[in-house]
């Protein structure tokens, strides 16, 4: 193939059918949003590049695609929907109303090196935002949307797995460490890597009372309050024992909801953007290899941008969602039937046809005899009504009588 | 009941890994029938295992493909997929290393040509290291390059050191060690737990059991 004709790695076209596919997961997850209060909003496509690289250890700065502003600034593609909505909400932040509750559908972009997957490159994400409450009954309800929004889309067996950054935060502080040794440590918990966990532990030679806990964090997962209990009492601080209480009344909460049976605990879920602070998730799909949903608080955040304010969010990983639910044969094209408007003349066919379409019907017009049999065919010379998978041609008298028909007719297909 | 899907490299490490699973009462009797096949079932049909390229056992454990891998560290370091990491099984013990030429001396080259198998893995040392280097890809016989002046050094991984002294070669360096590793698909670490969580604390308790062995021995 030509060169001009190749899409980049990481991309990819949508047909129409795939199109159709993709809107209505996004219009399914849209309407939940707005059920539960979210309203959408919109973020610019590009940004300046300073605007993400002076929030620390959020984002790979390498992972961004770049491009230069005629003033030789430099601009980056969306590469996370969060820090930018964060920015918007703040620089129009009145201390009268400050909570506000956002959702957004949009594009990321992000630099990698999308060898196998069609979508690493640029992927939808529809998600929500949640400023200005930070309680339980907030973190709940965002963990029940994201439970909800599997469901909506059809599905019964997933999980939600919950952790508490906070918990990690309030050990790691008091071991010492460089913030880059802090993110080392994070990777191997994040990993359970254990063996190596424990020699990166030797290595630092770290106080250890910290250090046992820290080789604990992996295994501090599972299913039952029983983890929290655990949890509890490894715990060598009050902020680490407030987390774990904290994370309790959520989970005895959404149990109390019923969504006992999607959720996991998992201490050792830190989250790699290092803006979460507080409840953090991950939504997985049964027997599909990479996280969904990913969401959590991040009260850290807004104060970057001079508002004292708390927030939680996630994110669906649509085009990820998409290839899950096809894997399952959960998706299927809602089409309905296009009406043929056969007629010698174009112009009498187009008439009929603007009628037909102005009432919602999606209509095509021929001159030509139409061949299959299987098409809802309305032919203007003999004045009939053929509808697909029968012989049986229906006769009307007027347009009226017409759009009548072909309603009855469209309504029972 | 739900099949868990193991990748292994194809090759000792398979052998090793089948050798460990068969102990912990997880048989695969076709194994040793036949040598071509790529698929096996377990003899309690609980388990499917799949024979793949060593560098590509985290690939397909990373995308899901399969539950379970056993990898080598120095193809984990390469591909940095993102899975748990969770035990350190021991064998298919060997250690990163810079070879090259006796007389080599990279400190002072201004930029010496490393040649790898492990283009990450190589530039990540000397990243660490400050020393700034040019990599070249290679996909085998690497000991072949500083030889042909192709490079100046290479980083390679090293059991014995046969290969290198059969060459001229020598350790310049040492990097960082490297042996098997048990490891696992995320979503399939939480969505199917009740299969693989199992699974993997029995791999462990036997595994600290032969350290024991080996330790009392």
């Amino acid at each position: 193939m030509k060169f001009t004709q190749q899409l980049p790695k990481g991309v990819a076209d949508l047909f129409s059918q795939d199109y159709q596919l993709k809107q209505q997961v996004i219009e399914d997850l849209k309407q939940l949003n707005r059920q539960y209060g979210f309203r959408q909003i919109q973020t610019p496509t590009f940004e300046y590049y300073d605007l993400f690289i002076n929030l620390p250890g959020t984002m790979d700065t390498d992972q961004m695609i770049k491009m230069v502003d005629h003033d030789g600034k430099i601009l980056v593609l969306r590469p996370d929907a969060t820090i930018p909505i964060t920015r918007m909400v703040a620089s129009s932040y009145n201390d009268d109303h400050p909570e506000s509750k956002l959702s957004y559908v949009t594009n990321i972009f992000r630099m990698e090196n999308g060898e196998s997957d069609v979508f690493s490159r640029s992927f939808m994400q529809v998600g929500v935002e949640h400023f200005g409450k930070a309680c339980v009954e907030v973190d709940v309800e965002m963990i029940a949307l994201a439970i909800e929004s599997f469901k909506k889309v059809g599905l019964d067996r997933f999980q939600l797995d919950i952790g508490q950054a906070t918990y990690f935060k309030a050990l790691i502080g008091e071991a010492g460490l460089s913030t880059e040794d802090q993110l080392i440590v994070q990777e191997k918990i994040e990993q359970k890597n254990l063996p190596e966990l424990k020699q990166l532990l030797e290595e630092f030679q770290l106080d250890e009372e910290i250090k046992n806990v820290l080789l604990q964090l992996p295994h501090l997962f599972g299913t039952s309050e029983a983890v929290l209990n655990q949890a509890d009492e490894l715990a060598i601080n009050s902020k680490m024992k407030e987390a774990v209480q904290y994370l309790r009344d959520v989970y005895s909460l959404v149990d109390q909801l019923g969504y006992g049976a999607f959720i996991s605990i998992d201490l050792g879920l830190i989250n790699h953007l290092n803006y979460y602070t507080g409840v953090v998730f991950q939504g997985f799909i049964y027997d599909f290899g990479k996280p969904v949903i990913q969401g959590g608080r991040y009260d850290d955040l807004p104060p970057y941008f001079g508002m004292q304010q708390d927030a939680i969010g996630f994110g669906v990983y649509v085009d990820d969602l998409i290839a899950a639910l096809k894997a399952r044969g959960l998706l299927q094209n809602q089409t309905s039937p296009t009406i043929l408007v056969y007629a010698a003349e174009w112009a009498e066919g187009f008439k009929v046809a603007r009628e037909l379409r102005r009432l919602g019907f999606e209509v095509e017009i021929t001159k030509e005899v139409p061949s299959s049999n299987n098409a809802f065919v309305i032919d203007l010379n003999t004045k009939t009504i053929q509808t697909p998978q029968s012989n049986e041609k229906k006769t009307y008298t007027n347009m009226e009588d017409l759009t009548q028909k072909v309603g009855v007719i469209y309504g029972s297909n | 009941m739900e099949v868990i899907k193991i990748a292994l490299a194809k090759g000792r490490l398979a052998e090793k890994s089948v050798d460990l699973f068969e102990s912990i009462g997880v048989v695969f009797s076709q194994f040793h029938e036949e040598s071509r096949k790529l698929i096996f079932k377990s003899d309690h049909q609980q388990f499917e295992m799949i024979l793949v390229k060593a560098t590509d056992v985290a690939t397909y454990v990373e995308n899901g493909a399969a539950d379970i891998g056993v990898a080598g560290k120095d193809t984990l370091l390469e591909s940095e997929a993102d899975v748990y990491e969770v035990i350190d099984l021991g064998f298919g013990k060997c250690r990163f290393a810079v070879a090259g030429k006796e007389d080599t001396d990279l400190n002072g080259m201004i930029k010496p040509r490393i040649a790898s198998k492990y283009p990450k893995v190589t530039t990540d040392y000397f990243e660490q290291k400050g020393k700034q280097i040019e990599t070249i890809k290679l996909n085998g016989s690497v000991e072949l390059a500083p030889l042909v002046g192709l490079s100046d050094a290479i980083v390679d991984i090293v059991e014995t050191g046969g290969t290198l002294k059969e060459n001229g070669l020598v350790v310049l360096e040492d990097m960082v060690q490297s042996s098997a590793r048990l490891i696992c698909n995320k979503a399939s670490f939480k969505t199917k737990g009740e299969s693989i969580q199992p699974f993997i604390e029995n791999v462990q308790d036997m595994i600290k059991q032969s350290e024991g062995e080996k330790a009392n021995a």
